[in-house]
């Protein structure tokens, strides 16, 4: 008896064993598809028997788990690659976007640099023919359209900061989302694992699913804790989950109120910005600051176009005869006092050396020994005293009331440029081509015209204008009070002049050299940049008292100063470069980096794809492996049930006997 | 190795999506012709075009200005040209009227000829521009620089000022010329002295310069301000004359004159012998009378326009019969030392002009050089290498080709499909 039940029990076993394969393999089959799963086989021992004369049978199987085919290692490759992977796949989308703003097909057609080409070929068609009205109208409507390329460029480019702001509140939201939920599940696991349970495998598998979508937004570091359950750190070290316990990030507007979104660790408050790295917010955070890089180069362009076209403008006269007006209004740079500043004071700044400002944006603290000032995107730190005035990169920052030892200020010098950059001037009349003197030979009659009964054979010629404080020693220095009217320059000996006013007053005199000559300058008047003078020279030669020259403003038919301004194209302006020449470095520099991203994409995708791989070969579905799992159950299911029917044959067969 | 199904589909679905994205990629650069489509391609490439292109742009709009000089050049030469023509004319009247036999009526017809001379000169010096700007304005291009006042002068408002322009980076011409070097400061006798006779000089002779013998003396001379005087006397002998010539500061007469006055040269005269004193070489064409007179000083200047003026009232000065009086023949003999030198000045002009427009010239040829290197360089960075491109395109859409059909081949690759249970 105990041989025949025993028979049939090992033969029930079989069937149940094969049942239970059938069920994993349908398992299996019905989740080929499903995120996060993973490949489930049933673990299936002998039933040890009971001892006889001839030695032990078993007493059939029995299935004593159903596992997970999960490789820690391989999982948490995976993690890691996927962090990096998402951070780097944001990076190429968004540099490749970012340097899609300046075009470069058919030499740059559409982009600012071909708009400034067209500003200076325009200039030059006003320096061509200075009393041309549609020339004049032209070049005005060049400036309008180089105006709206920066301020288009600008807004884009404020855009896409803002996309980006919102994306990192995003991407915190699901940070925090995600750590809760997985929290919860760890409670879940916990409960279910103790000595010799392990939590169902369907609860691990959306546990370890959701750490990987973690991994999606967030560098991570998992470790396993204590009873089944994973502790999750930020790739710096703060504690996201522990345990049953999730720890959220936050997003704020940031220390200086700028509308910069910083990320801070919402248990203490610190700032976790510039530690983070991978995942979503990791790629958002680092192409943030090549944006913002972006913007205040393209300022930079706008406030050294505006200034330099500014200052050239004031130094010429308009068909009116007056002093340029500004052509471009541009704002200035941004002061931003930080949140937790102490003292009252404030800080002013603006860019009074355009050539040697170099864009960028800058932390200033005030330290015990003064100011320092930090370069946030090179981290180079500048100590520039106490003020009240201080220079820094072609800035000049003006300090006013009491700033207390560790405030600090946000300086944005050029961010709020491009999209500034308006055209002030709307009279085509308004352009100051003419320069603003000439020099004739003679005396002016009272009649108004000049006579020329010059003797020697000196010769007066007008330069250009220049800053006071690089005139050769010995320049006789007519004060601004006389400029716009008509002077006179008179020998009073073969060595010695007097300049006269047109009333004929001595302003000033000098000494002249027959064999060197002698150099003059009138001060301008504002609006010129302080300091600013037009020059003249007597030529070397033999004067004869009584000779003259009449210095009289510019007529409408002069195109001094608008041969100056056309020339500005080939100034350097910008950070010891012309304007073309730093829009050009621009887009090679956003080139590049999208270059650089292009390639960490490419490598860090490869990375990903043998971690998926791997954790493929390892824990994905193959599905002719189920097939032939299903044959090969099927088979052990028709042969248990033929051993129970064997039993029962033997059975019956016994009781006919009896 | 163990390949997960999705894994198996999923890697040959992303090979296909590579491909893909390249073919959209070439099919791009075939489309426009463009290789450089974002900077991201190519960064150097990128910054190096527009740089290029910048400097493309330079060369078209300095190659603009050469051409606007050019015209601007050639404006005035032609006015130039039809001013020497008027010269010429001029001279030919002078000369005519030179000629010593001529009715009143004939004088008077040529004082017509000559003063509407001087009304087409005044026109010419007046020329515009095709968009009304004054050529030899200077800078006070809008307003007429010359008017012919009712006494007959003509006065310059204009300045001295002449626009450049630049036509190669950091270079610049001048393409215009001041009215007032052109038409205005014309020195007057020869260019270096000038001679006139006094008013109640009853002789024959006309005092012309001759020539130069010390042209450092005549500056010196210039700078102090000193003039001469040559004073004819009669001589010892029937008929014989003897000359003095006197130098002070000032003109001879004045009191200056009077206070610093010496005698420089004295000596009997030899009819058609030339005096020489101070630098100069003077020469009587004629014979003076005792008690005739003639002033010579260093050249002052004098405008083209007074030198007509100064012919019109030469021809105006009543004749002695059919015979034009000698000081109506000493002042067109000054008339036609004036229009010498203002040839002079003319040509003077013609030749800043020239050499300026030879000069844009020969820099426009090196612009144009230099812009096709730049459109060759240019198109070197940005165009596609089509036939590499089409191979390229072909290589990838055949081994898309490829990928579909592998993929449609093994997607019935399941052992589901072929166990029957």
């Amino acid at each position: 008896m105990t041989g025949l039940s025993q028979l049939v029990n090992i033969g029930l076993s079989g069937l149940s064993a094969a049942q239970e394969g059938m069920q994993t393999v349908s398992n299996n089959t019905a989740n080929v598809n499903t995120p996060g799963y993973n490949v489930e086989s049933i673990n299936q021992v002998e039933l040890p028997g009971t001892g006889g004369p001839s030695g032990s049978v078993g007493a059939g199987t029995d299935v004593t788990s159903i596992q997970r085919a999960f490789d820690q290692f391989v999982y948490q490759e995976m993690i890691g690659a996927t962090a990096t992977n998402q951070a780097a796949q944001i990076m190429q989308t968004n540099t490749s976007n970012l340097a899609s703003i300046f075009p470069v097909a058919s030499g740059g057609a559409g982009g600012l640099g071909a708009a400034l080409t067209n500003f200076f070929a325009a200039a030059n068609q006003v320096a061509q023919n200075p009393t041309s009205a549609p020339n004049r109208a032209a070049f005005l409507s060049n400036a309008q359209s180089l105006a709206s390329l920066f301020q288009s460029t600008g807004s884009e480019l404020a855009t896409n900061l803002t996309t980006d702001n919102s994306q990192i509140a995003g991407a915190v939201q699901q940070v925090n989302a995600l750590t809760q939920q997985i929290a919860a599940l760890n409670t879940q696991v916990t409960a279910q694992t103790g000595a010799g349970t392990t939590a169902s495998n369907s609860l691990l598998d959306q546990r370890d699913a959701l750490v990987q979508q973690l991994a999606q937004q967030i560098g991570i570091v998992s470790i396993a804790g204590t009873n089944g359950a994973v502790d999750l750190y930020t790739s710096s070290g703060a504690a996201l989950v522990n345990g049953a316990s999730s720890f959220s990030l936050a997003v704020t507007s940031g220390g200086y109120g700028d509308g910069t979104s910083e990320v801070t660790y919402a248990p203490t408050g610190q700032d976790l910005t510039n530690s983070l790295s991978g995942g979503t917010l990791g790629g958002l955070l680092a192409f943030r600051s090549q944006l913002v890089s972006a913007q205040d180069n393209v300022g930079g362009l706008a406030v050294a176009l505006a200034s330099a076209v500014n200052a050239q403008q004031s130094l010429g006269l308009d068909l009116n005869g007056n002093l340029g007006q500004p052509m471009f209004s541009v704002a200035g740079p941004t002061v931003y006092p930080a949140a937790a500043n102490t003292g009252s004071g404030t800080l002013s700044a603006a860019i009074t050396d355009p050539s040697s400002f170099v864009p960028g944006d800058f932390i200033l603290t005030k330290t015990a020994s003064g100011f320092s000032a930090t370069n946030i995107a090179t981290g180079q730190v500048t100590t520039l005293g106490n003020g009240p005035t201080l220079s820094l990169d072609g800035m000049t920052l003006t300090v006013s009331g009491t700033v207390q030892t560790g405030d600090s200020f946000k300086l944005e010098p050029t961010v709020a440029a491009p999209q500034s950059l308006t055209v002030a001037l709307t009279d085509p009349s308004g352009i100051a081509a003419a320069s603003p003197y000439v020099v004739t030979a003679g005396v002016l009659t009272s009649g108004g015209t000049i006579s020329d009964r010059n003797v020697g054979n000196v010769q007066a010629t007008a330069g250009g204008p220049a800053a006071s404080g690089g005139l050769p020693a010995g320049t006789v220095i007519v004060p601004a009070s006389n400029f716009d009217h008509n002077l006179t320059v008179a020998f009073t000996s073969a060595t010695s002049f007097n300049v006269l006013s047109s009333s004929g007053s001595v302003i000033a005199s000098g000494s002249f050299s027959a064999s060197s000559g002698a150099e003059i300058a009138i001060a301008y008047p504002a609006p010129a940049p302080a300091g600013e003078v037009a020059t003249f020279t007597l030529s070397p030669g033999t004067a004869v008292t009584g000779d003259s020259f009449v210095l009289s403003p510019g007529g409408v038919g002069s195109n001094g100063n608008m041969t100056a301004l056309a020339g500005l194209a080939t100034q350097t302006l910008l950070a010891g470069q012309t304007l073309g020449s730093a829009y050009a470095t621009l887009v090679t520099t956003l080139g590049s980096r999208g270059q650089e991203a292009q390639v960490a994409a490419q490598a860090s995708q490869a990375v990903v794809n043998r971690a998926q791989t791997t954790q493929q070969s390892i824990s994905g579905v193959n599905l002719d492996e189920e097939a032939a799992n299903l044959v090969s159950y099927q088979q052990a299911y028709q042969a248990a049930a033929q051993v129970i029917a064997a039993a029962q044959t033997m059975f019956s067969s016994l009781l006919q006997a009896v | 190795m163990r390949i997960s199904t999705n894994e198996f589909l999923l890697g040959s679905l992303n090979d296909m999506l590579g491909l893909q994205s390249n073919i959209n990629t070439l099919n791009q650069e075939i489309a426009t012709g463009q290789s450089l489509v974002d900077p991201t391609t190519d960064p150097a490439g990128a910054g190096l075009a527009l740089n290029v292109a910048g400097q493309l742009g330079q060369l078209t709009y300095d190659s603009s200005n050469a051409q606007s000089g050019t015209l601007s050049i050639q404006n005035g030469l032609g006015v130039l040209q039809q001013v020497t023509t008027l010269i010429n004319q001029i001279r030919q009247t002078a000369e005519q009227a030179a000629n010593g036999t001529m009715t009143a009526q004939t004088r008077s017809s040529l004082v017509t000829t000559v003063q509407g001379a001087l009304q087409e000169l005044v026109q010419l010096a007046n020329s515009q521009t095709a968009d009304g700007s004054y050529l030899f304005a200077g800078s006070k291009a809008n307003s007429q620089p010359f008017q012919l006042l009712s006494n007959g002068q003509v006065q310059y408002s204009g300045d001295g000022a002449s626009n450049q322009i630049e036509i190669a980076p950091s270079l610049k011409v001048p393409v215009t010329i001041s009215g007032q070097s052109i038409f205005m400061n014309i020195p007057d006798g020869n260019g270096s002295f000038s001679v006139a006779a006094s008013g109640s000089n009853t002789g024959e002779a006309v005092a012309v310069p001759a020539g130069v013998t010390s042209a450092s003396q005549i500056a010196a001379e210039s700078q102090a301000g000193t003039q001469f005087e040559i004073a004819f006397s009669a001589g010892s002998g029937l008929g014989s004359l003897t000359y003095t010539v006197t130098s002070g500061t000032g003109s001879p007469g004045s009191a200056g004159f009077a206070a610093s006055e010496g005698v420089v040269a004295s000596g009997s005269y030899a009819t058609g012998s030339d005096i020489l004193f101070g630098g100069m070489d003077v020469r009587l064409q004629g014979t003076p009378a005792a008690g005739d007179a003639f002033t010579v000083q260093a050249s002052q200047n004098t405008s083209l326009f007074a030198t007509l003026q100064s012919l019109v009232s030469a021809l105006q000065l009543p004749g002695q019969g059919s015979v034009t009086s000698p000081l109506a023949q000493q002042q067109i003999q000054n008339v036609l030392g004036g229009l010498d030198q203002a040839q002079t000045s003319i040509l003077l002009a013609q030749a800043t002009l020239g050499a300026n427009l030879s000069e844009i010239q020969s820099v426009q040829g090196q612009d144009s050089t230099q812009s096709s290197n730049a459109q060759v360089q240019l198109s070197q960075l940005q165009s596609a290498n089509l036939p590499q491109v089409t191979a390229n395109y072909s290589e990838s859409v055949t081994a898309l080709q490829a990928a579909e059909t592998a993929f449609g081949r093994i997607q019935n690759l399941t052992l589901f499909s072929v166990i029957h249970a």
